[in-house]
């Protein structure tokens, strides 16, 4: 079973896919592998299975919890479904359903593995509901295996299953979007594909060219509003995750997810855009691979004219991080923070440690000063603090 | 209602690009901007440029006496403001460039090319400039194409001027009407190419790149072919960011500058139409129609043209089974011209050829429920895969065209390094057509990525670089 959630209305709401391939029989240490055949050196993933896990379970957990403060909210396009395929090398994977057209609440759900067959049964199905009614969303998160040639391709659980198609389970990503662009009536979609995109020299050699999910129909116009890529990594670069845990990137994803993304609108409230939650994730990604061998920077393609696709119960936050230099100052020191707005306003001595908390994004006043003036103030008047970081070093 | 009006002073930076040349002397940079409360949340946004302020209105409380304005430069970098009200309606803010950059001959490119942040007007942009000391041998080549006879190395580059400092290198160059490539290699800079926009006057700067992501070149290469309003519009769209690119947009001039329509310039022409593609907005139906035809007649020669017709109808979908044909022409049009000038062609030629490759991709018996193939297949096949090549080689330098490769003709995604490959130019040793292979051996240096199978050639001919000490 593939539907894990199902609001059965005709309205205005946003629809998810999410494919986790960890499993792949056929690769490299899979139950089904043939040590003969080489044509790729890729295997098991232990992490994608928990990383779409965890993406699953945050659309999820805010039905399941209604006091939930994180999670999926968007009144203006609600949670109207969500397809869950997942592969893991541990087995199958079982989600407590929430209440639903689909199932009773409470329901556990055996997830279909991500098959070729699958996926695209999956998508047909995600499609037909963002058509249903126009201006809805649609979120895509894929986290597996990844190859680039001139596009990227993602494989599906079943690659490699037979000798003479090796690779006739796997699908262009960028074909798949660019026909969905066709097929997805003034819809606003988003991709968020947690894969490698480095080359596959065996793919180029064989000039193989695996088409997208759906059939291209050249007669029809592009109809879709707006379209969001967002991708793990740079072109011809690796993705990475701890082995059994969740990706950098979907760890980053989730916590710009969770109110570290966004800015205020016009109309007052806190709402997420495409571009905003790009910037965030290039950013926490930054972050976590800060002294790590191997770098990971997103990328996002972006185009037509989006809208916000969640919003927030509460302003987005930012990680604020204040420290004093040199330390032999630190017991003297102190560090203020105001926001302009009136909203907050914090005294740390800097004798107890560096300042670190999570505050609302907005402008705030930042000084750091001396107890027993020893020496000169710093103030910083007007700083504007966006998701999902700021950090400064006052030294005096 | 609060309204505040901003002026820019970037006059400096708008006199490092208009030079002495007459001409330019109306050109002016525009940056987009924003105005913020003090929740950060965007209140208004517009564009400006040295030589008109700007009355921005916001709808707030009478109230509110700060609001921050926030200009935007294309590489993330931001400028901030605050405009204080003091109980009155109208508040003023200016941003000048005085404390932007040294050099007074590259301020231009700065907004290009630095990501600093300065959240008030009289703190000076702080950037890490490192040396171009160890680039010093990285070579520069460049080539021009013309439709009948192929790529071709120009021997000297046409150079009319230069500047240099420790961190950078700038040089102007006379370009006739053609497809050009400037191509850089050494053995820390991989074998790259960019576009330059040909029939005119264009400009060059090289500095030591300081970003380091998924895509950055170790060497950062900013192009102006002056004309700074299509060239912002380039710079943000390259960098996805759309929202600061309608907001420029917003701007009465940069719109009428900037379009599609514009029959005087055809570089602003095609950056309006790779805008109207980005952001949705058709170029092929109703009253467009018969504007676009004029579009892609005046800019018959333009590689980008021909790119930006070839999907725009498939974006319209075809009409008739028959348009196949023309659409797979402006594609091999595109092919013939040469390359695109803008970043922007990457997006579309992987559009173009991912949905084209549908139509060998289908199994005989589906066929006639799509488009027919048309009888020339082979031809469109070779320019599918010839387009494919140079999308997978694709390299990013911000708004211009980039691409890996050891000849413009031999695209590749393997970033190869070392010394100047030695070009045998077959056509000036035989007098046989010029289109004849090309022969490439490497001068032969440590660690160069070598091209195995190249036979070797017997007499070889040095082919023209420069290198970038020498410049």
């Amino acid at each position: 079973m593939t539907t894990v959630y199902l609001r059965d209305v005709q309205e205005v709401g946003t629809h998810v896919l999410i494919v986790g391939v960890g499993s792949y029989p056929y690769l490299k240490g899979g139950a089904s592998a043939d040590p003969e055949s080489k044509p790729t050196n890729m295997g098991q993933l232990t992490s994608a299975s928990v990383s779409a896990k965890a993406v699953l379970d945050w659309f999820l957990r805010p039905l399941n919890e209604p006091d939930w403060k994180v999670g999926f909210h968007n009144p203006a396009a609600p949670l109207g479904s969500v397809e869950a395929l997942i592969s893991a090398t541990t087995g199958p994977v079982t989600v407590t359903a929430p209440d639903s057209s689909a199932h009773a609440g409470g329901t556990e759900v055996v997830l279909e593995s991500a098959t070729l067959v699958h996926v695209r049964a999956a998508l047909v199905r995600w499609l037909s509901r963002l058509n249903s009614v126009p201006d809805s969303t649609g979120i895509v998160y894929f986290c597996g295996h990844g190859v680039a040639t001139t596009t990227l391709f993602l494989y599906c659980e079943d690659v490699l299953e037979s000798a003479e198609l090796p690779y006739a389970n796997i699908f262009s990503l960028d074909a798949t979007i660019w026909n969905l662009g066709k097929c997805a009536k003034s819809s606003h979609l988003h991709f968020w594909i947690d894969a490698c995109r480095g080359e596959d020299p065996e793919l180029l050699v064989r000039e193989q060219k695996p088409p997208g999910l759906l059939d291209v129909n050249l007669m029809k116009s592009t109809v879709q509003q707006s379209c969001s890529v967002l991708y793990a990594t740079g072109p011809g670069k690796q993705a990475f995750a701890k082995r059994g845990g969740e990706s950098r990137f979907t760890t980053a994803l989730l916590k710009a997810l969770s109110g570290f993304s966004g800015s205020k609108s016009g109309n007052g409230g806190w709402c997420v855009q495409a571009h905003e939650l790009a910037m965030s994730v290039k950013t926490l990604l930054i972050q976590q691979s800060q002294n790590k061998p191997t770098p990971q920077h997103c990328e996002v393609r972006e185009s037509g004219v989006g809208v916000p696709f969640l919003y927030l119960k509460a302003p987005s936050q930012v990680a604020l991080t204040l420290e004093l230099e040199p330390e032999a100052k630190r017991p003297v020191g102190q560090i203020r923070v105001d926001a302009l707005d009136m909203s907050m306003q914090d005294v740390h001595m800097c004798e107890v440690g560096i300042y670190t908390k999570h505050v609302p994004s907005g402008v705030y006043r930042l000084e750091a000063r001396a107890t027993d003036d020893s020496f000169a103030q710093t103030v910083l008047n007007f700083e504007v603090l966006s998701p999902p970081n700021y950090s400064r070093i006052f030294s005096v | 209602m609060k309204t505040i009006k901003v002026t820019l002073d970037y006059k400096s930076s708008d006199d490092s690009l208009s030079g002495k040349v007459a001409d330019r002397a109306r050109m002016s940079i525009p940056f987009p901007l924003q105005v913020l409360d003090l929740q950060g949340a965007v209140l208004a946004e517009g564009a400006v440029d040295s030589r008109q302020s700007v009355n921005i209105n916001c709808d707030v409380h009478a109230d509110v006496n700060q609001l921050l304005v926030r200009l935007l430069w294309p590489t993330g970098g931001t400028v901030t403001q605050v405009a204080e009200f003091g109980g009155k309606k109208v508040s003023e803010v200016v941003f000048s460039d005085n404390n932007v950059g040294p050099e007074s001959w590259a301020k231009w490119s700065v907004s290009r090319r630095s990501s600093a942040t300065s959240s008030h007007a009289r703190k000076p942009i702080k950037e890490l400039s490192p040396s171009l000391g160890k680039f010093k041998n990285v070579w520069v080549r460049l080539w021009r194409h013309e439709p009948s006879e192929g790529w071709h190395i120009l021997s000297d580059l046409p150079c009319t001027q230069s500047e240099e400092s420790d961190s950078l290198k700038q040089f102007d160059l006379e370009l006739g009407r053609a497809s050009y490539l400037l191509q850089l290699g050494g053995a820390t800079m991989p074998f790259t190419f960019v576009s330059l926009p040909g029939g005119g006057p264009c400009r060059v700067l090289l500095t030591p790149n300081v970003v380091t992501d998924s895509k950055s070149l170790p060497l950062r290469i900013v192009v102006s072919g002056f004309r700074p309003e299509a060239e912002m519009l380039a710079e943000f769209l390259s960098r996805d960011s759309l929202q600061a690119a309608r907001s420029l947009m917003a701007d009465g001039k940069a719109s009428k500058t900037v379009s599609p329509w514009n029959e005087r310039d055809s570089m602003s022409a095609i950056v309006g139409a790779y805008m109207c593609l980005r952001t949705g907005n058709s170029l092929w139906t109703g009253a467009q129609g018969h504007k676009f035809e004029g579009f892609l007649s005046r800019n018959s020669w333009s590689a980008d043209a021909a790119l930006v017709g070839c999907v725009a109808q498939l974006r319209e979908g075809l009409k008739k089974k028959a348009d196949v044909v023309e659409v797979l022409d402006l594609l091999k049009a595109s092919h013939q011209r040469g390359v695109p000038v803008f970043e922007e062609a990457h997006r579309l030629i992987s559009e173009a050829t991912t949905l084209l490759q549908s139509l060998y991709s289908i199994s005989p018996d589906e066929q006639s429920k799509q488009v027919p193939l048309p009888n020339s297949l082979n031809e469109y096949k070779g320019v599918l895969a010839e387009r494919q090549k140079l999308a997978a080689a694709r390299a990013w330098t911000g708004l211009s065209f980039s691409f890996f490769g050891s000849t413009p003709d031999n695209p590749s995604p393997i970033k190869l390094k070392g010394a100047a490959p030695l070009i045998e130019d077959s056509w000036q040793q035989s007098g046989a057509s010029r289109t004849a292979s090309k022969g490439l051996m490497f001068s032969g240096s440590e660690g160069v990525s070598s091209l195995a199978g190249i036979p070797r050639v017997r007499s070889r001919k040095k082919s023209g670089f420069t290198y970038l000490k020498d410049l």
